[in-house]
């Protein structure tokens, strides 16, 4: 376990090297939150509720949305392509933890980082600027179970695109397609309830609202029996599941390619 | 020369194609972004949706040819801290054009492209009576506004001469720019007043499509823009070569 703790560490301190970085992160989210509760206050001029949503209810959405988003960004892609083209990414592969463990753990000490630039100002901003009432109730157990679900696909997301970097150079196209595609079908810029019903219906057979949507609507919407949350987080786990399997199953393939390039 | 260097780049063919594809959707996803709010409501602030388009694609426009020329300056910080920019200052020609005419970003392109094929599409969907006048007006404003973005961003990189780790700088800048996208006219005073007159993002695209949208509103006001990219261009082009003095002045 001390080991995986390390791996958590230096994800962290990575991160916490530039305190520019710390502050002006933390101001350019300040800025672009207050910039959304502007936007999303003038689509609310004159209306009560959009969709089903109330105005407090999307505020806190793309809030959260926009939190999650910055406490999701790891960059593991760019880790995995460094160790590969350095070839440092041998070293990992001897060590007696698991590559994608390490992946992992390096990923959560740098959300931990996050959690203090990004997530936790945009929050206090949301309760004390913006008076967001949150709903306090069963919802919050199940919005952080879903929240655990969340941060392990995304994780499992990050690292088989990632993988791609075993076989090519160039990682950056690719991780912003994903990063685009991700934050359109999960609902991040606009909840997914504001989609036309024919988008909806194909992004709901996609894990990607997995991903975002199932927690912020746990979050938001306080009229879902607890059956239903149930249904929700099953869901969520089962997309856990195959989106693991695949990521083992790509990844040996990806790890066999090293070896007989290193051969 | 330009066209050696996209042979050049065009061996990595793959990554040009995926590069651009990301920037296209990236460019698209915005105008998504609009196109699935506008389900719900007609109008934002008083602009519609083909306005609203119309503002996002001169944002495209007026970004992008900093993403195609200025793109270099992003390893700026490099160059400086293992000590190779020094091979900018030793050729006989002005080292701010050597320095940005090393790397053409073709990416660039593709966010022009959506930007201008938006633009004519937006163009035949909002009520404006095209004259030449207006063509020329709308040509002069968007060149006034890559000017105050690209001096923007050149005006953050230089702060790499200074700082030791000037990325951070260079990311907030671009953030910022990035809400160009955005009607000013939805945010509050304080907002209001910061992207006009601090960081004048607003003359880059916000006042020129409004002052497009309706000519009937034009005051003085408006000319602000040809002011703040000419005092921008003036004022970042004095930084970089005072950068450069100090730049000297350690290196030997």
């Amino acid at each position: 376990m001390k080991a995986y703790l390390e791996y958590a560490k230096n994800g962290f301190m990575d991160n916490s090297a530039h305190r520019m970085h710390v502050f002006l992160g933390a101001i350019v989210n300040v800025i672009y939150i207050v910039i959304l509760f502007f936007l999303w206050k003038s689509i609310y001029s004159g209306k009560e509720v959009i969709n089903g949503m109330t105005f407090n209810q999307t505020m806190i959405y793309i809030t959260f949305a926009t939190a999650l988003f910055g406490l999701f960004q790891t960059y593991v892609e760019n880790y995995i392509s460094c160790r590969v083209i350095f070839g440092s990414i041998i070293v990992d592969f001897v060590k007696p933890i698991d590559f994608q463990s390490q992946v992992l753990f390096r990923s959560l000490g740098t959300m931990v980082f996050n959690l203090f630039v990004i997530t936790i100002p945009v929050i206090i901003l949301s309760v004390f600027v913006f008076h967001l009432k949150y709903f306090v109730g069963i919802n919050l157990i199940f919005f952080a179970i879903a929240l655990i679900f969340a941060v392990l696909l995304i994780n499992i997301l990050d690292f088989t695109v990632g993988l791609v970097s075993f076989y090519t150079e160039s990682i950056w196209g690719i991780t912003v397609i994903k990063e685009v595609l991700v934050a359109t079908m999960a609902g991040v810029y606009v909840p997914l309830e504001f989609y036309p019903e024919k988008v909806r219906v194909v992004l709901d057979v996609l894990p990607f609202k997995a991903i975002y949507h199932t927690p912020l609507t746990l979050l938001v919407d306080t009229s879902i029996s607890s059956a239903n949350m149930l249904y929700m987080l099953t869901q969520q786990f089962i997309w856990l599941l195959i989106l693991f399997i695949l990521s083992r199953i790509l990844f040996k393939r990806a790890f066999k390619s090293v070896i007989s390039n290193g051969g | 020369m330009l066209s050696q260097y996209i042979k050049v780049k065009m061996q990595y063919g793959l990554d040009i194609f995926v590069s651009s594809l990301a920037m296209a959707m990236v460019s698209l996803s915005g105008l998504f972004v609009y196109w699935i709010v506008f389900q719900s409501i007609n109008n934002l602030g008083g602009w519609g949706y083909y306005d609203i388009m119309f503002l996002y694609s001169l944002y495209l426009i007026v970004v992008s040819p900093s993403q195609i020329v200025l793109d270099n300056l992003w390893n700026l910080k490099t160059h400086i801290m293992d000590g190779s920019f020094i091979k900018y200052l030793i050729r006989p020609i002005n080292s701010l054009f050597y320095y940005i005419s090393e790397i053409v970003d073709i990416k660039g392109f593709a966010q022009l492209l959506i930007g201008g094929g938006c633009l004519i599409y937006s163009i035949t969907k909002i009520s404006v009576n095209w004259t030449l006048g207006t063509a020329l007006l709308l040509m002069f404003f968007s060149v006034c506004g890559m000017f105050i973005i690209a001096a923007l961003r050149l005006l953050a990189a230089s702060t790499s001469f200074w700082i030791m780790n000037s990325l951070f700088v260079n990311m907030f800048i671009t953030k910022i720019i990035d809400l160009a996208k955005y009607p000013i006219s939805i945010y509050n005073k304080l907002f209001q007043i910061l992207f006009t007159f601090l960081i004048p993002i607003g003359f880059a695209s916000f006042y020129p499509a409004e002052l497009i949208l309706d000519l009937s509103r034009f005051t003085p006001f408006y000319l602000l823009a040809p002011l703040f990219a000419s005092l921008l261009i003036v004022l970042s082009y004095q930084l970089w070569f005072l950068g450069i003095k100090k730049y000297s002045g350690t290196g030997s």
